[in-house]
């Protein structure tokens, strides 16, 4: 069966301008709707010899945020974590499972911050270097906390693949991820082609 | 200590010194890191431990089983009557 719609049909609206939008009823009419929902890149960044990284005044427009990394090493003995509106309180409940070398382990944790996410990464191998994401729910609510799930790898002698849950117990909206140093002196970059990337999800 | 600072809603990417609270604070997440690595590292330590005797108790064990199976049954010398 073809079914056949004119734009010239009484009640179907001109298409003009209209590319890329759906066709849709309220029962009685046709309209064009816009396609809802979807990633929108905030920001990426390329680091090199970084102490530090925030990604600061983050709209809180979006359902969720999504940040990913590759390629990440640091330039000795050097430890970098993941913290919310750099908040170092004990405030990220957290349940871990995954293995360090041959052995598994699970555990719970309230940490001073969401994760490390380098530690120790001298290799020059890209499989090596930390990777990972995390994405974290209704980070603009001033009234829940919020909810975070993680996966995240790097090898410092032994390779360390770890997923995470946990919750964020604040009730401030999300308004900076910030990647600091948690001990050392060193920095940590990204590999060639590789980088951060921060996304809301829509 | 450089922070490299993006604002999102700009795009603008700024370079600063950390300030003294940014330094101090870093002071203690390292001191805590420390403390943090010396307490897995000494639990592993106590694990790799408690493996390694368990092993030990084990090998001992078999040996023992090992030398008791070789060893053959005592049998009472027969008594000679003039």
């Amino acid at each position: 069966m073809t079914i056949r719609v004119s734009p010239s049909a009484e009640n179907v609206p001109g298409v003009s301008g209209q590319s890329g939008k759906y066709l849709t009823t309220d029962g009685k009419s046709l309209s064009w709707g816009t396609v809802a929902g979807g990633m929108t890149l905030i920001s990426e960044q390329v680091t090199n010899a970084a102490t530090s990284l925030s990604f600061t005044s983050i709209a809180g427009t979006y359902k969720q945020l999504y940040l990913i990394w590759s390629g990440v090493f640091t330039s000795d003995n050097s430890d970098f974590a993941l913290r919310f509106n750099n908040d170092s309180g004990s405030n990220y409940a957290e349940a871990i499972d995954g293995s360090s070398g041959s052995t598994y382990s699970s555990s719970v944790a309230a940490n001073a911050s969401a994760f490390t996410l380098v530690s120790n990464v001298t290799s020059t191998n890209l499989q090596s270097r930390a990777m990972g994401f995390i994405l974290i729910d209704n980070y603009a609510s001033t009234t829940r906390a919020k909810t975070f799930t993680a996966r995240r790898s790097y090898d410092r002698a032994n390779i360390i693949v770890n997923y995470y849950v946990g919750c964020y117990n604040s009730t401030s909206a999300i308004t900076s991820l910030d990647i600091v140093r948690t001990g050392g002196t060193g920095t940590f970059s990204n590999a060639t082609n590789t980088s951060f990337r921060l996304y809301g999800i829509s | 200590m450089t922070k490299i600072i993006v604002n999102c809603e700009t795009g603008e990417v700024i370079e600063r010194e950390g300030t003294p609270e940014e330094i101090a604070q870093e002071a203690i997440d390292q001191a805590e890191t420390a403390a943090l690595a010396a307490a897995e590292a000494e639990a592993l330590a106590d694990e790799e431990a408690a493996k390694q005797q368990a092993f030990n108790d084990a090998v001992a064990a078999a040996v023992a089983a090992a030398l008791a199976a070789q060893t053959p049954a005592t049998t009472a010398e027969p008594t000679v009557e003039e």
